[in-house]
């Protein structure tokens, strides 16, 4: 287990009845009035688990855990996750790991191999000239105008969408509203339309956030079939709120069955795959 | 212990407007407060947390009329100075028994969520998956130096790697709740 700070140890020895009166009540007191603490807290519990699940608390600690940490059916149900996790690494502990790296960069393997072999290098330095010159001549025969158009037109309607979500929402016009809630395995649910007929200009789907939240979002529109349409990115919950809204102009969207997958982005811009929600558009 | 009898809906209604005026927020206000009501008492060794928690809140509602003029402050403390009454009446009836300990889990009990973990793990990004297994394979062995060597490779702090961890696994059991309650013996459990 990784060094944990002094807020970790508190919160473990809370979990295990391992405060006296006037500590617990201290964190008490925080976990109903702090929501980061809360939150914490929350990680450290499943935390406990784990190590309860994967046999590592020391003796001691396995001992209080068993006297003190009472179980409910939320925190049975945690267990028995943390025992499916544990139960599977195990069977799965014999399987080669595959290499978890970035792959290095091509041009330092390139010039490595150049090295190790100089009776190729000069062959190979006018290949490689040759080809940096004649590149974009050949990416103009192997990309057909057609998929140039696309990508233009892809970026037209993402410039336009960018700009709709940014707009407030009483500049808007006629919207169908469409609350959705994500969906964690496919085909789960009943899938909830859209008809986008009339008056209508835009669609507004409020995508319900799981759990795991995240400051901003990007949402990638995609068909059923995992074919990419667009992208919308910059998209934050409004304070305090549990969804995200994307607007969508109708006319970008054929009647048809659509999913959005909607990443998370993390505070070092990486991002996450966060969520996915599943829609029907009728018009 | 006191009698605590139901809310009325205008208390109720009068509890969600003093934590918030705006509904929805009100709305989740209470969950929250309800949610960690629960962790208390389940962390003070009551085994009817959730009861305790709606009792707490019932004599909270029922004195929202008042205090909401009076009172100063986040009322998420008034809620535990209810709570902590309520605990000492009921360590006063029932004193504070010994929980048991969870009972051993068997292959059989394991074996849906066993299906439906790997399930599940086949829905995450491939670089999730590995990365998720790795660090539980590397936690299996206790080898903090593992967990750094995988956190270099990954050019991430430790704090970082546990945090994308901890995120992919949350993702993880909320989808495995979910595949459980739609399997046909999700209701055992």
């Amino acid at each position: 287990m990784s060094r944990q700070s002094d807020e970790e140890v508190l919160m473990r020895k809370y979990l295990l009845g391992d405060l006296d009166e006037k500590q617990q009540e201290q964190v008490e007191e925080r976990l109903l009035c702090d929501d980061g603490f809360a939150d914490r807290l929350d990680a450290a519990q499943d935390h406990l688990l784990d190590d309860y699940a994967f046999n590592l608390l020391p003796e001691g600690e396995r001992e209080k855990f068993e006297q003190n940490f009472t179980l409910d059916g939320e925190r049975r149900e945690k267990l028995l996750f943390a025992q499916a996790l544990e139960s599977y690494v195990s069977a799965d502990d014999a399987r080669p790991r595959e290499d978890v790296r970035p792959p290095s960069r091509w041009w330092k393997n390139l010039l490595l191999l150049l090295g190790e072999h100089k009776a190729w290098s000069a062959a190979a330095f006018a290949t490689l000239v040759l080809l940096i010159f004649l590149a974009p001549k050949i990416t103009s025969w192997l990309k057909p105008d057609d998929h140039a158009a696309a990508s233009q037109y892809r970026a037209d309607i993402e410039r336009q969408l960018a700009e709709l979500n940014r707009r407030p929402l009483e500049q808007t016009q006629p919207t169908f509203d469409l609350t959705l809630q994500p969906v964690l395995l496919r085909g789960g649910g009943e899938l909830k339309e859209a008809v986008l007929a009339g008056q209508i200009k835009n669609l507004g789907l409020k995508l319900a956030l799981p759990q795991v939240r995240y400051g901003r979002y990007r949402a990638l529109a995609q068909t059923v079939e995992g074919t990419e349409l667009f992208a919308v990115g910059g998209l934050e919950p409004a304070s305090g709120a549990a969804e995200v809204l994307l607007r969508i102009p109708s006319e970008f969207l054929p009647a048809g069955d659509y999913q959005i997958e909607l990443k998370g982005v993390a505070a070092d811009g990486h991002e996450e795959s966060a969520a996915r929600y599943f829609f029907r558009v009728r018009k | 212990m006191k009698n605590d009898e139901g809310l009325t809906q205008e208390q109720f209604e009068l509890l969600l407007a003093w934590l918030d005026p705006d509904p929805v927020r009100a709305g989740e206000r209470y969950e929250k407060i309800r949610r960690r009501l629960i962790a208390i008492f389940l962390n003070r060794r009551c085994q009817e947390a959730e009861d305790l928690a709606d009792k707490t809140i019932n004599r909270v509602a029922k004195k929202v009329g008042e205090l909401k003029d009076s009172y100063v402050g986040d009322p998420a403390r008034y809620f535990y100075g209810v709570a902590k009454k309520l605990l000492l009446e009921y360590h006063r009836q029932h004193g504070r028994p010994i929980p048991s300990p969870p009972p051993p889990v068997t292959h059989e009990e394991l074996e849906q969520p066993l299906a439906c973990l790997d399930k599940c793990l086949a829905q995450l990004p491939p670089e999730n998956k590995e990365l998720i297994l790795h660090y539980y394979q590397e936690q299996k062995k206790a080898k903090i130096a593992a967990h750094k060597e995988l956190g270099e490779q990954l050019r991430l702090k430790a704090g970082a790697l546990r945090a994308r961890i901890f995120r992919i696994r949350a993702k993880l059991e909320e989808c495995l709740k979910e595949c459980l309650r739609d399997s046909p013996e999700g209701n055992d459990i």
